[in-house]
């Protein structure tokens, strides 16, 4: 893994740690002392002192270092790879804190998304019904994760039912961003009843914003007791979504809201002390060194309360009113995400997949499983807080404890095993249905992806691998056959001048795939590209932070209520509809359309205009790969938008005789620009394909390997 | 250091000494860059060239070549030059 991805791995580790300015200088401060006020370094710490309590993961950890270590320190200058030089620096020694960053690093790109604040503003500015109407907890219909009507456990303990108290006031400070909302993924698995080869079949495809190096890297690790293949994270020992001769895993996002907001109470400008309840604590303050190459190091002094970092004071991001806000996020608390991957890699069956499960807290995940013999199942796990009716949803008080977060028994997750219906599946969508007793809320929820899969899936009969590839690259665009029809109708009667004619009789004539060839697809994804920013102007141009509406909401809106004051445009002085809105955004459309075809020979097909594109790291241009020919988009299967999509496809085959598996992703192994397999895999990526995964039983057993590493241990 | 020896053991005039060594040394770093580009496949200094701004990956290998030479000829006419000292 060094060997090939030194570079990468350490820069990842700098970003997470919030240490960039050391190679970068002055323009990633404020990316640096973010990471630093969200407590990166304090949740890697914590982390790995949990997880290295155990003696058997501390060796594991301590051996990943030196292994790492003993590459760095036999490597000569010259030989460093190639950012090193560019940038002038050297490697630093890696250590197990390092592997805690990395998973931090994970955390903090699936689970740092929340609107608890946004939420604020729009209660305050809009009123609870509006909110309602514009960010419902649950939309309709949902095609939930999970769906077991009645079937849950009777909750062993539950909050007063008393509707929490919402606050009453504005959040006027530049906030943090979030994860990108579609940093989500594909997962499923069939059981042996829907195969024509009556092996259950298990599916993943992650979807990550695509670079260079890319973010996974693919081994087999072969040992006593372990022979696992699958895709890794460069900084962490262990496969974390694969396959061994056994069982197979994959994960999806858990959306669920894991950050919590509190108003806190300092005494003086000191920031020495706190209010809670009814009390004067002492504030633990944190010193940040941040290094800044060719200047001095900024210090960065960061509060820590009974909540966790005082993210938001007078020297980040500050506001003119003195309010202060600390951060509770689950990846601060003690975790041991690390053991579960090293016990799925060597799990045998669905009930030391359900051991492995029971030590991961964080960043919440659907597992999909399926084994040799038979069984699937779906677990969607993570150590979440138990919360009251929209607790946590909005700031809550720092001055009292009686927000502290209790936790949902891992018994009680929303689970199941070997469905009726003979699949499970999730792609980031609710997890649970109505019955389910606890209280559930998340900055939002796919609602396409999953409906797809899963109507493809209960139609399909003798299911194959070749069937589940195509699955994977499905372009069907849910969204536009659900919202289409509607937008044309607006048109009616509409004089059309010769662009607008030609975008609405492609549109009308589309089969609703974004394929790489569609031009419709083009005129669809401008149209709305144009028309979402348009209807939620008031959004866009709020001077205080506000969240903006899923797209499912926003087109069940204009179905269901085109007179919505929303749609009105505030900087007319007209009062518009839907219609209105609808009418205006595709005009532009056409207009933009025309002049992007004559721009480009006439070729407006979607994956010309869509561009994929994947950069290096650095963003240094030739570096990367630009252009790609793949189709797909946002909340479609195939979810290739222009920087990102499935950073991994993996199917596998449970065949008792012989577990088969395909994977492919967009790069290659190595992280050297300048090697034939920094980026080899791309094309076939982007055609669909895949390459079969040789899954060797023992050092002999090699079909066309180009290389092996047997590493001998040495004998202390 | 190699320019140096040579152009030391074998007396010339200045200019020619340097010509000598230049072409040397030149033709030295072309065939060996050219070698290694063919075989990567030409991957790398096509990437390199992008990034320094140059038409095309065969620049990169001249200008190595001319950087060699230059150290060459320098290393040459030191080598003469400290021979007449001497």
């Amino acid at each position: 893994m060094a060997r090939d991805r030194l570079w990468q791995m350490e820069f990842q580790t700098m970003a997470a740690a919030g240490r960039l300015s050391e190679i970068l200088g002055p323009v990633t401060l404020d990316f640096d002392r973010t990471a630093r006020r969200k407590g990166m370094i304090y949740a890697a710490e914590n982390a790995v002192h949990q997880t290295m309590q155990d003696s058997l993961m501390r060796e594991v950890f301590e051996a990943y270092s030196d292994g790492i270590n003993s590459y760095i320190k036999s490597l000569p200058s010259q030989d460093l790879p190639l950012e090193y030089k560019l940038l002038n620096y050297q490697p630093e020694l890696w250590t197990p804190l390092k592997t805690g960053l990395l998973l931090k690093y994970m955390a903090n790109t699936l689970n740092f998304s929340e609107r608890d604040l946004e939420n604020t503003n729009a209660l305050k500015l809009f009123g609870h019904d509006i909110l309602d109407l514009v960010y419902p907890d649950l939309e309709n219909p949902v095609d939930p994760v999970v769906d077991n009507p009645n079937g849950w456990k009777h909750p062993s303990n539950q909050p007063a039912l008393a509707i929490n108290e919402a606050p009453n006031e504005l959040v006027r400070r530049k906030l943090v961003p979030e994860a990108n909302p579609y940093n989500g993924s594909n997962n499923w698995a069939v059981g042996p009843g829907k195969t024509a080869s009556g092996h259950a079949i298990l599916c993943n495809d992650p979807h990550l914003g695509l670079s260079l190096p890319s973010i996974w890297y693919v081994m087999q690790l072969h040992a006593p007791g372990v022979n696992v293949l699958g895709a890794c994270l460069l900084g962490s020992p262990n496969v974390i979504i694969g396959f061994n001769d056994s069982i197979a895993w994959g994960v999806t996002n858990a959306q669920r809201d894991l950050v919590d907001w509190y108003k806190i109470k300092f005494r003086d400008n000191t920031k020495s002390e706190y209010l809670l309840d009814s009390q004067w604590v002492q504030s633990e303050p944190r010193i940040e060194a941040i290094g800044i190459r060719g200047q001095d190091p900024l210090i960065d002094t960061v509060y820590y309360t009974h909540f966790g970092p005082v993210l938001f004071d007078d020297h980040f991001h500050p506001s003119s009113e003195k309010k202060y806000y600390a951060l509770r996020w689950i990846a601060h608390d003690p975790s041991e995400e690390a053991r579960t991957f090293y016990m799925l890699n060597r799990a045998r069956n669905y009930d030391d997949y359900m051991q492995a499960l029971n030590y991961y807290s964080s960043p919440a995940q659907n597992f999909a499983f399926a084994s040799t013999s038979g069984d699937i199942a779906m677990r969607v796990q993570g150590k979440y807080p138990l919360k009251k009716y929209e607790e946590g949803k909005y700031l809550l008080d720092g001055t009292t404890t009686i927000h502290d977060w209790t936790f949902i028994p891992n018994d009680e997750n929303v689970m199941y095993k070997n469905p009726n219906r003979e699949f499970v599946a999730s792609a980031n969508q609710y997890p649970a249905d109505s019955t389910y007793p606890y209280y559930i809320t998340a900055s939002s929820y796919e609602n396409y992806r999953n409906r797809r899969i899963n109507s493809v899936l209960r139609k399909m009969n003798g299911i194959t691998p070749q069937a589940m590839m195509a699955l994977q690259n499905d372009n069907f665009n849910l969204k536009a056959a659900e919202s289409l029809h509607t937008f044309l109708h607006a048109l009616d009667s509409l004089p059309l001048n010769a662009n607008e004619e030609a975008a609405f009789q492609s549109l009308a004539r589309w089969d609703y795939y974004n394929n790489v060839d569609s031009e419709a697809a083009s005129y669809y994804e401008r149209w709305w590209d144009i028309l979402y920013p348009m209807i939620w102007d008031e959004i866009k141009d709020s001077e205080v932070q506000l969240a903006w509406p899923t797209s499912f909401t926003t087109i069940k809106l204009i179905k269901e209520n085109p007179d919505f004051s929303f749609f009105d445009d505030q900087s007319t002085p007209e009062k518009e509809t839907a219609k209105e809105i609808l009418v205006r955004s595709f005009k532009k459309m056409a207009a933009e359309m025309a002049e992007w075809k004559e721009n480009h020979q006439g070729d407006v097909s979607w994956a010309t205009y869509k561009g994929t594109y994947i950069r290096h790291l650095l963003r240094i241009k030739p570096f990367g790969r630009y252009n790609i020919s793949i189709g797909g988009n946002h909340q479609i299967v195939n979810a290739t938008s222009a920087n990102h999509g499935p950073s991994w496809r993996m199917i596998v085959d449970l065949d008792p005789k012989g577990v088969k598996a395909y994977g492919v992703y967009p790069g290659g192994q190595s992280g050297n620009p300048g090697s034939p397999y920094y980026d080899n895999m791309i094309e076939l990526w982007a055609k669909g394909e895949y390459l079969s995964l040789s899954f060797m039983h023992s050092a002999d057993d090699m079909p066309n390997s180009g290389f092996k590493n047997v590493f001998v241990p040495i004998t202390k | 250091m190699a320019s140096a020896i040579g152009g030391a053991l074998i007396q010339q005039r200045g200019i020619s000494a340097y010509a000598a060594g230049f072409l040397a040394i030149g033709i030295l770093w072309f065939v060996q860059a050219y070698l290694v580009d063919q075989a990567n496949h030409s991957i790398l200094s096509t990437r390199i060239a992008a990034l320094l701004s140059l038409p095309s990956s065969m620049m990169l290998i001249l200008i190595t070549a001319v950087l060699g030479g230059v150290c060459g000829g320098l290393g040459a006419l030191t080598g003469t030059l400290a021979k007449k000292v001497f």
